[in-house]
């Protein structure tokens, strides 16, 4: 036990940091006992959630000793959740991956083999040779990079220069596929550019707090604590909580509106009616900077097309996909009651994203079907609640909206993002601020929060999607694949115009055979993919080569036939970028143990393994001559090599990026104030691979609206990150608002996004034939009607399934179920389930049970009490236990215009598992 | 003197976590209530001090003790639920190990 002095020397010590962190002076006594004189701190950045919190790092002797929340930090103001200070603790698991691992039998690589401590080199041949091997048999599209928001913004960046540039695949996907795909195609659809006008500020310069289906107060805690404290300080505030069950959220939230799966649909067109009925249009903002639009909605779920690998059980849920049959909810939403019952084939999938502008008066009559006679027996979560009771709540929210007085901030995440129409709501919650004209001012928001510490810096910035290029631009366009190899300093052509697999299609090619090389880097997607059972298997095909690069062993791992072990976050040089448009730099505070090595090292040094021989000659895509290539192949281009002094036998290393720029861009350098940087030590170069691939790629958005700083700035004294464009030095708080945006031409507002800004005419049926239409500086205001989800609860499966997190875990659980104080909190993925459910199936608390879908079923134990109250007919399980894997059991259905899975939605059903388990 | 981390840990050793008896556990908190009366309550919690407040008196500095991660835990998640309290936001978690 600690000595007496030593006690209260800690507890000085932490009541110093706290006082520092709530803002309060501090005390004589503790100012002396917080200077903590053997440890050296730095600035760094939370590796967990999307919110972006501050942290001081502590090190000592080559160690991370120590973590708290940075009180200069303006996101957390010094404050952490429980993850956030278990920064430290996730580097050192006994178990951390030190050496690469390949499957070896009597010494030769073999699928059948067992995981084999291998050299570096070793590892990267047989890499190198497996790629070569499938790229020869099927082109640039036979090979793919499953990357994720957890991607530093430069391993994210060389990951998609080297898939894009170098082999000419656009196979690059990031997990935040399953994240935020539908926030950003509802930010492209509605602004023509990505990601929110607003910022945290608004958390403080509201009075109203929403949060759509976001249970803020575990996924983001730090915010959801400037939230509560902004409404313990201002009466005035008020704080609603929409969701489909009762969660920690809800404790704070003065009206709790427990809704129906999918009912999200039907609550914005309800408010969107009221808007107009109760004359509540912000008639100046919608005439000046808005239009109507519309879209096609049978559009389908994004199942499987190819339905040969399905069991019969699953073939049924596609089958109700391919014809659906129109409810009467859906009939009514979609303004023809008469429709119910009507079978509807499902055959505008390719064309899911197109859309046209409509009336104002067209619009009206969109929205008018949706009363709240209409939408309260449908949208209501809880079979319990008096219908009366549940609509007025409905009645507030329209209150609340409808009061123009009232600044509104509506938060939302996965229970918006995750949803097979999760573009949709997304568009449909810009409808609501849209009209109000409550978008783009201070205090007046709805905003998309992420879940990934650089789903937005990373993800979406850089664009690791599959059909992105940095800073918004697409593969599919021309003129962006010219200017990204004018930056690139690539022939002409090179790029292929095609977009690559999406992170679901990339896992079924990979079953149907027509992927069979993956490099998976900083994500567990063998567990985060839904409908899991068939991934593991297709990793497993004898003609599939897995490469996973990871921290810990995991179920990707487990998977792998070649398993790289990776640096951990402050081993390396990074940046993330948050939800609020935050850019956040740090240095390498420490080594990584072992052979571990950063992800930009092992992209960069694996690049020297393949020269342009290999991939810039003519090479075969399907559906290539469709784009304007009649010869039905990428274009040869190595000729036009020479001209930027490339040799025929160069490697993709010295073409993308040992650049003549790069390596003017000198390691060491002034900035890292004494910190080492592996990276460039591994490589055994004198340039810094970090700082070149950022200014590199800032080159993309400087000048069009995506403006970062250069690299040093964020090391500058005072600087916490800053949130883009930052122009002349000045970072900006409220895009398209004359007063805050520089990039605003013609105020007060202009939504200057460029992206399908024109639209032709038409009606909510679908197009008509006159011209497209110019809409420059305007935003689209979608009308988006209530669909049914494809899956729902029928005899045999008779609940509804939701997944999501847990506080104390994060993703896969692989870093945090390693920190003890988290594992001890939450030890297993529990079964949360209403009282009344689980007697009417013999189940008590405790009980292990088994859950089962069409798909595939996972033990569990059922919890009827704690922290999460579904209401009857909804369970809800985590997804991080790696014992627990839910995501057997889960639906790959998606918004088929984002590509992003619905994890919160399917038919299950839940039964006694008779005898226990051994253990129970 | 100052180290958060406790021992190594795989997720497969359940119940084979290293031992951490004989180790302190301290963690500064910042505590939110409703009421400045709601602070008798938490300053009667054994394990729990108080600090300092903000002029309110709905902002509380306060320092958790226990020897060990989990009993530091379980007083957290005691504060976090008393009546009038609506956040308890960990800021540090410092321990002394006894090596």
């Amino acid at each position: 036990m600690a000595e007496p002095s030593r006690r209260t020397f800690l507890k000085a010590a932490a009541a110093a940091a706290t006082t520092l962190a709530a803002g309060l002076p501090l005390p004589p006594a503790l100012v002396r006992a917080g200077a903590l004189a053997d440890v050296a701190w730095d600035r760094g950045v939370c590796r967990f959630c999307g919110t972006g919190c501050g942290i001081q790092i502590g090190t000592r002797d080559g160690r991370v000793v120590a973590v708290k929340g940075d009180p200069a930090a303006p996101v957390n103001r010094g404050l952490l959740c429980v993850k956030g200070y278990a920064n430290a603790q996730i580097l050192y698991g006994a178990d951390r991956l030190t050496t690469p691992l390949l499957r070896l039998v009597n010494g030769r690589y073999d699928k059948a083999g067992v995981l084999t401590p291998v050299s570096w080199d070793r590892a990267f041949d047989e890499m190198a040779r497996q790629w070569k091997r499938a790229h020869s048999r099927l082109g640039p599209t036979g090979v793919a990079v499953m990357g994720s928001g957890q991607y530093t913004i430069q391993e994210g960046y060389a990951a998609a220069k080297l898939v894009k540039a170098g082999w000419r695949s656009n196979n690059l996907e990031p997990n935040a596929r399953h994240c935020m795909a539908s926030a950003a195609s509802a930010f492209m659809q509605t602004f023509g550019i990505d990601e929110p006008a607003g910022t945290y500020d608004d958390i403080e310069l509201t009075d109203t707090v929403v949060s759509w289906g976001a249970n803020m107060a575990e996924m983001h805690p730090m915010l959801w604590a400037r939230v509560t404290a902004r409404r313990l300080a201002e009466p005035a505030v008020r704080i609603v909580h929409l969701t489909t069950f009762t969660t920690p959220t809800s404790a704070m939230a003065d009206l709790e509106i427990v809704i129906a799966p999918h009912a999200d649909l039907a609550i914005w067109n309800y408010l969107a009616r009221e808007v107009i009925a109760r004359d509540a249009v912000d008639r100046e903002f919608v005439d000046g900077h808005c239009v109507f639009a519309a879209g096609h909605t049978d559009i389908g779920y994004g199942q499987r097309r190819d339905e040969r690998a399905m069991t019969p059980a699953e073939a049924e849920t596609r089958a109700a996909e391919r014809v659906h049959t129109l409810t009467r909810e859906e009939a009514v939403a979609q303004g023809r009651p008469e429709a119910a019952g009507t079978a509807v084939v499902q055959h505008r999938a390719a064309q899911a994203a197109d859309h046209w502008q409509i009336t104002a008066d067209e619009f009206r009559a969109a929205v008018a079907p949706y009363t709240l006679d209409f939408v309260a027996p449908l949208a209501r979560g809880n079979p319990d609640e008096p219908l009366e009771q549940f609509a007025d709540k409905l009645r507030q929210l329209a209150d609340l909206y409808c009061t123009r007085s009232r600044r509104i901030v509506s938060f939302w995440t996965m229970g918006f993002n995750q949803s097979t129409r999760g573009t949709w709501v997304n568009e449909q919650a810009y409808m609501v601020h849209l009209l109000t004209g409550r978008y783009a001012r201070p205090g007046n928001s709805a905003f998309s929060l992420t879940g990934q510490p650089s789903a937005c810096g990373t993800a979406r910035e850089v664009g690791t999607f599959a059909h992105r290029l940095p800073a918004d631009m697409s593969v599919e366009s021309e003129a962006d694949r010219r200017r990204a190899e004018q930056i690139w300093r690539l022939p002409a052509g090179t790029i292929n115009p095609l977009p690559g697999r999406h992170l679901t299609d990339m896992m079924r090619d990979l079953e149907d055979g027509r992927i069979q090389w993956v490099w998976v880097q900083v994500t567990n997607p063998f567990q985060s993919t839904a409908n899991a059972s068939h991934w593991s298997e297709a990793a497993r095909r004898p003609d599939a080569f897995v490469v996973v690069s990871d921290v810990y062993p995991g179920v990707s791992t487990g998977l792998a036939d070649l398993v790289l072990p990776s640096a951990m976050i402050f081993e390396k040089w990074g940046a993330y970028g948050n939800s609020e448009r935050r850019t956040q730099l740090w240095r390498q505070q420490v080594a990584a143990p072992g052979d571990a090595r950063s992800d930009v090292w092992q992209i960069l040094e694996f690049s020297k393994r393949l020269t342009i021989r290999d991939t810039w000659g003519a090479q075969a895509v399907a559906g290539v001559a469709a784009t304007g290539e009649p010869t039905g192949h990428l274009p040869d281009v190595r000729s036009g090599a020479g001209a930027f002094g490339y040799r025929p036998d160069a490697t993709l290393y010295d073409v993308l990026f040992a650049t003549p720029a790069n390596r003017a861009v000198r390691w060491p350098d002034p900035v890292a104030a004494g910190h080492d940087n592996d990276t460039a030590r591994h490589l055994g170069v004198t340039w810094f691979p970090e700082k070149a691939l950022f200014e590199e790629y800032a080159a993309f958005g400087r000048g069009h609206g995506h403006d970062l700083a250069p690299f040093d700035d964020y090391f500058a004294d005072g600087v916490r990150g800053l949130r883009w464009p930052v122009v002349r030095g000045q970072e900006t708080l409220w895009r398209f608002n004359v007063q805050y945006d520089p990039y605003v031409t013609r105020g007060p507002i202009e939504f200057y996004g460029p992206a399908m800004k024109t639209l032709r005419p038409g009606d909510r049926r679908g197009p008509s034939d006159g011209a497209p239409q110019p809409i420059a500086g305007k935003a689209k205001i979608f009308f988006r009607p209530y669909a049914a989800p494809p899956e729902v609860p029928d005899a045999r499966f008779d609940l509804w399934l939701s997944t999501g997190r847990v506080l104390e875990h994060w993703h896969s659980g692989t870093m945090t179920r390693r920190v003890p104080e988290l594992h001890k909190a939450v030890p297993a993925a529990l079964l949360y389930m209403h009282p009344g459910d689980a007697a009417a199936r013999g189940l008590a608390r405790h009980d292990a049970a088994w859950i089962e879908s069409r798909r595939g079923r996972t033990l569990t134990r059922v919890e009827t009490e704690g922290r999460y109250a579904p209401p009857r007919g909804l369970v809800y399980v985590p997804w991080f236990d790696d014992r627990v894997l839910i995501n057997v059991v889960t639906l790959d259905a998606m918004c088929p215009i984002s590509r992003q899975t619905d994890f919160k939605k399917c038919a299950v059903r839940v039964v006694k598992a008779s005898p226990p388990p051994a253990g129970a | 003197m100052i180290a958060v981390m406790a021992g190594a840990f795989r997720p497969a050793d359940n119940g084979r976590m290293a031992h951490d008896a004989d180790v302190l556990h301290v963690a500064g908190v910042l505590v939110r209530v409703t009421t400045p009366a709601r602070c008798a309550a938490l300053a009667a919690m054994p394990g729990v001090e108080i600090h300092a407040a903000d002029a309110g008196g709905q902002r509380v500095v306060v320092t958790l003790e226990s020897t060990s991660a989990d009993g530091l835990r379980q007083l957290h998640e005691s504060v976090a639920r008393l009546p009038g309290v609506v956040g308890a936001d960990l800021v540090c978690h410092l321990t002394d190990h006894a090596g």
